[in-house]
């Protein structure tokens, strides 16, 4: 009880995103001086009717994980399908606002969203691997690209499960089906299908939700790894995971983004009184 | 508070209502009954199915009367008492059936006897079963072989030689060696009949026809001269340059600053158009050939008719020459003939009917089976000798006997056609009602309608195939269009000028309607309306076109597809198990998971990549499921079959060494149709009745067969696409 009148007392951010006023998110000054690979301008997103994102703008920094966190329902995950418009699929679907991918647009009339999506890597909850071998599995962005070169696909195989930290368990065994993988392995081979053709992005929606603890210790070393050497966007439910793998995280709520730092500040000292209440579990 | 007694185990019980104890009796009962009526169908087919040729013992019967008869006891029963009281004391009395063939003897084939009327029974070791290359089976024992020999002097009579008699040891050795050389005479007469006469008359009919052809095309030319060729090459240099121009105006379009036209798209599309263009120059230059002068002069017809005449002295010479050869062999075969008597007139087996005092030809016996004096061994030989028989040979006699070859080979060539032609309709009517269609009404319309498709009764789409297929489509094929269809060669013109504007028109709208973020839905309506027109001009154009004379409009009135054949009964029988295929392939295609789709589409597939390197591989096994049961029915359909293209006896196999090896106008033999002429149409319907049983046998066999193969073939797409790690 008393909890919840302090929360309504002190700051009334929460409250004026429910009540659906405009609020101004909060982002953290150290974050203005980073090379950025995606910047989000004004962006807004309709499911018919229905507002899901309410007038994102916020930048994602290069060779940096940035996580989104909030409740459930809060469009993080749509902010992050519409980074490679695969919101598209959906035929409802209306936006407003724009974003830039390394100063490119990526919502106006002459972009081919195919060769978009061909740009940036994406790793969804639940593991997918295709009905095919491991190897055709990793190639598989290449192969609809065109690239029947054996050697040229073989060598992205490799360097791609590499990257992955999958070679060393699936290198005698690339022409068997990808489904007799267990499920951490299949998540770091569809890591490894979303490296393989080095894009300038990685986006990341929840990827350890189906694994088990060691499974998404993991990847979440692999993530560590990545980072070197590209960009990634990540979705993650877990706070712990958030606080470990990542360098920034945005702390997002009904569609608004609420506060936007470097994770050590966000976590440490954040600005707003509900994100910390979030953070530490005491929210909701 | 008074504490509430604990429950006694009692009434904890769950009440049998609830666990419905009944129901699942009632359930278990169903399916007993189901189970049940399968496996009695099956037992009684395949008991009956495989004792049919089974060699059965020769009774030699003595009546009261004091008559003798040989014959097979097929069955015995009571005699029913239709009229007086019955004595409840005496024993029912009781009769036999006998098969005792002898057709040709005048003889019943069959026959009731009472079984008291019988004085002695006896199963003679000489007795033998005569199968014979017509008038059925004869029963009787053999006496002798004779030999002729011709006379030198041609007035004296001929001399007749007993090369064996049945009280010889040497007998039986004698007899076999004799019939293998007259069964090679016969074998020898048939090669040459069947393949060497064959080819002589197919080239005869060859040469006819392409005399008539050019006969027909030196008409046309008559005809043709009078409008005069300026009208065609003039309007062959107009549609170059309307062509030319309306690619201009496309590329003019395309460098307009639409903000739909990406620049692959863009680098794209003069290729495109330009594809557009030369299949409309393929189009003309395959019906016009500007460059070709078709006319045929009269000269060269002449000239063709020449060298025809002398083909054709040649081809009678050969034909001659195959008939002295037929007819040497044919005399030679008399020669050798074998007495076989019957015991109750003592008459033996003639030659023929009208022939009845010369004994029968040694190379008119299929088999001689001296049933009683078989061991085991002998037994399984003759049995299955026959099964070969049946599954290798001709039939024989109206089908009652002989082999079931060209009626199998037909069946499965026809169900491995249909599967051909129904897997890639359904699959892409189902991938688009699917995938690319939008979820509304229209397409709740159409899947409701394809799912009753699936309940029409198949009679229907056999009148449907023999209206539409065999007597449109097949006439059309045949002959072209009907005279007063045909339009003047302008308006044909006109037709083929608007067809390519709309052609490229379309294209172009298409293309700069761009699917989203553009405001281009007026264009896309005039791009589909142009479509639209454009196929109605498509039919216009092959209705109407003045080129089109039909490819077998020489062999008219024969029709070649204009009537019932394997092509239209293969396409009648995919359009009966099109909802099948349909329905399944939809789906399995929808059981695809979508989060694989999306993965797909998240590496940069396009929606076509999407569909064939996922949707479609991970769908096989589902597709193939409903390919099982189009089969299946497919097989096993004979009424829409009996109207548009099997017939009870095919003179040939429609798949030959002959080009083009895959005649698909031919009519077939069916095995389900085989069954029904067997069961109810044949003269002999009682001695065809085991046939019934064996072909009944062979087409459960023929359909388990190929769902098996195609349930092999599903279990291997299975694996290829799933583990078997863990």
């Amino acid at each position: 009880m008393s909890q919840q009148n302090a929360t309504s007392g002190k700051s009334s951010v929460l409250d004026a995103i429910r009540a659906g006023e405009a609020t101004t998110p909060i982002i953290h000054d150290a974050l203005q001086n980073d090379e950025q690979v995606l910047r989000i301008d004004n962006f807004s997103l309709w499911y018919a009717q229905n507002q899901a994102i309410f007038d994102i703008s916020m930048n994602v920094p290069r060779n940096k994980v940035t996580a989104l966190i909030g409740p459930s329902g809060c469009g993080k995950s749509t902010l992050l399908r519409s980074v490679n418009r695969l919101n598209d699929l959906i035929d409802t679907v209306r936006t407003k606002g724009q974003m830039w991918i390394n100063d490119n647009p990526v919502y106006a009339p002459e972009v081919d969203v195919i060769d978009l999506r061909k740009r940036m890597g994406m790793v969804f909850q639940k593991s997918n691997p295709f009905p095919m071998s491991i190897f055709e599995n990793v190639v598989y962005a290449l192969r609809i690209d065109g690239q029947r070169r054996k050697d040229v696909l073989e060598h992205a195989c490799e360097n791609a499960l590499r990257g992955a930290a999958l070679w060393d368990e699936v290198k005698d065994r690339l022409k068997s089906s990808a489904l007799g993988l267990s499920g951490g392995q299949q998540q770091r081979l569809c890591i490894a299908r979303a490296i393989v053709s080095e894009p300038e992005m990685l986006l990341m929606d929840e990827p350890c939700s189906a694994l088990d603890p060691v499974a998404t210790i993991k990847i979440e070393q692999l993530i560590a790894e990545i980072k070197e050497r590209y960009t990634v966007l990540i979705v993650t439910h877990n706070m712990q995971q958030a606080a470990r793998v990542s360098d920034n995280t945005a702390f997002m709520y009904l569609g608004c983004l609420v506060e936007y730092g470097q994770t050590q500040e966000i976590f440490q000292r954040p600005q707003l009184l509900e994100t910390e209440q979030y953070i530490t579990g005491r929210f909701g | 508070m008074p504490q509430s007694p604990a429950p006694t185990l009692d009434s904890r019980r769950t009440a049998s209502k609830v666990r419905a104890e009944p129901v699942v009796w009632l359930m278990g009962g169903a399916l007993t009954v189901c189970v049940a009526m399968i496996l009695t169908l099956l037992t009684l087919v395949v008991i009956q199915g495989f004792a049919t040729f089974w060699p059965k013992p020769i009774d030699l019967v003595t009546l009261k009367t004091g008559e003798t008869f040989l014959g097979n006891p097929l069955k015995e029963q009571d005699i029913e008492q239709t009229d007086g009281p019955v004595d409840e004391n005496l024993p029912t009395p009781r009769q036999r059936l006998y098969r005792v063939g002898n057709r040709d003897l005048g003889q019943a084939p069959f026959r009731w006897v009472p079984v008291d009327q019988i004085t002695s029974l006896s199963r003679p070791k000489n007795a033998v079963q005569v199968q014979r290359q017509s008038w059925g089976i004869f029963l009787g024992t053999p006496r002798q072989i004779t030999q002729t020999i011709p006379a030198d002097d041609p007035d004296s009579p001929d001399q007749i030689k007993i090369l064996a008699h049945s009280d010889q040891d040497d007998f039986q050795s004698t007899l076999q060696v004799q019939l293998a050389a007259a069964q090679k005479r016969r074998h020898a007469i048939n090669q040459l009949v069947s393949h060497e006469m064959g080819k002589v008359n197919q080239n005869m009919e060859r040469l006819r026809l392409r005399i008539k052809e050019a006969e027909l095309e030196r008409q046309r030319t008559i005809n043709s001269s009078q409008s005069g060729p300026w009208l065609n090459n003039a309007a062959a240099i107009l549609l170059i340059l309307l062509s030319a121009t309306s690619f201009l105006v496309a590329l003019r379009l395309l460098r307009t600053k639409n903000p739909a036209i990406t620049p692959t798209k863009r680098k794209k599309m003069p290729g495109q158009a330009l594809f557009v263009l030369s299949l409309a120059l393929a189009l003309f230059s395959v019906l016009e050939s500007p460059w070709m002068s078709s006319s045929m002069s009269q000269d060269k017809l002449d000239s063709m008719n020449q060298t025809a005449a002398v083909e054709q002295d040649q081809l009678e010479q050969r034909y001659q020459k195959i008939q002295q050869r037929v007819e040497k062999i044919q005399n030679e075969d008399e020669h050798w003939r074998i007495v076989i008597e019957e015991p109750t007139t003592g008459r033996f087996a003639p030659q023929s009917q009208t022939l009845s005092d010369q004994p029968i030809l040694l190379s008119q016996i299929v088999r001689i089976v001296p049933a009683n004096n078989l061991n085991l061994q002998q037994k399984f030989a003759v049995y299955f000798n026959r099964w070969s028989e049946f599954i290798s040979a001709d039939p024989r006699e109206a089908n009652t006997e002989g082999g079931v070859y060209p009626v199998l080979f037909s069946t499965v060539l026809l169900t491995i056609l249909l599967s051909l032609v129904v897997a890639p309709f359904g699959v892409i009517a189902a991938l688009y009602m699917r995938e690319y269609a939008k979820q509304g009404l229209l397409t709740s319309i159409i899947r409701i309608a394809i799912n009753n498709l699936a309940g029409v009764p198949s009679i229907v789409y056999g009148v449907f195939g023999l209206g539409f297929f065999c007597y449109t489509l097949g006439r059309y094929i045949d002959s072209g269009p009907t005279t007063n269809l045909v339009q003047s060669k302008s308006s044909w013109w006109v037709l083929m000028l608007s067809l390519v504007m709309i052609l490229l028109l379309t294209f172009t709208f298409s293309s700069l309607a761009a699917k989203k973020y553009s405001k281009a839905s007026m264009l896309k309506k005039v791009a589909s309306l142009g479509w639209l027109a454009a196929v109605v001009l498509v039919i216009a154009l092959f209705v109407t076109t003045p080129y089109f004379h039909g490819f077998f409009e020489a062999s008219l009135p024969t029709p070649t597809f204009g009537t019932r054949g394997l092509l239209w009964s293969v396409l009648t029988l995919s359009l009966l198990t099109l909802p099948v295929v349909i329905v399944s392939t939809e789906e399995a295609i929808s059981a695809v998971p979508s989060t694989m789709r999306q993965g797909s589409f998240g590496c940069g597939a396009s929606k076509w990549q999407t569909i064939r390197r996922i949707v479609l591989p991970s769908a096989a096994p589902g597709i193939m499921t409903g390919m099982i049961l189009a089969m299946a029915r497919g097989a096993g359909e004979v009424a829409p079959l009996m109207l548009v293209g099997a017939v009870k006896l095919a003179p040939e196999l429609p798949m030959t060494s002959q080009p083009p090896f895959l005649h698909l106008d031919r009519s077939f033999m069916h095995l389900g149709l085989h069954i029904f002429d067997l069961g109810f149409q044949s003269p002999d319907s009682q001695a065809a009745r085991p046939m019934v049983w064996t072909s009944t046998l062979l087409l459960i066999t023929v359909v388990v067969f190929l769902n098996l193969l195609a349930i092999w073939l599903r279990a291997r797409l299975r694996k290829k696409f799933s583990s078997n790690h863990f």
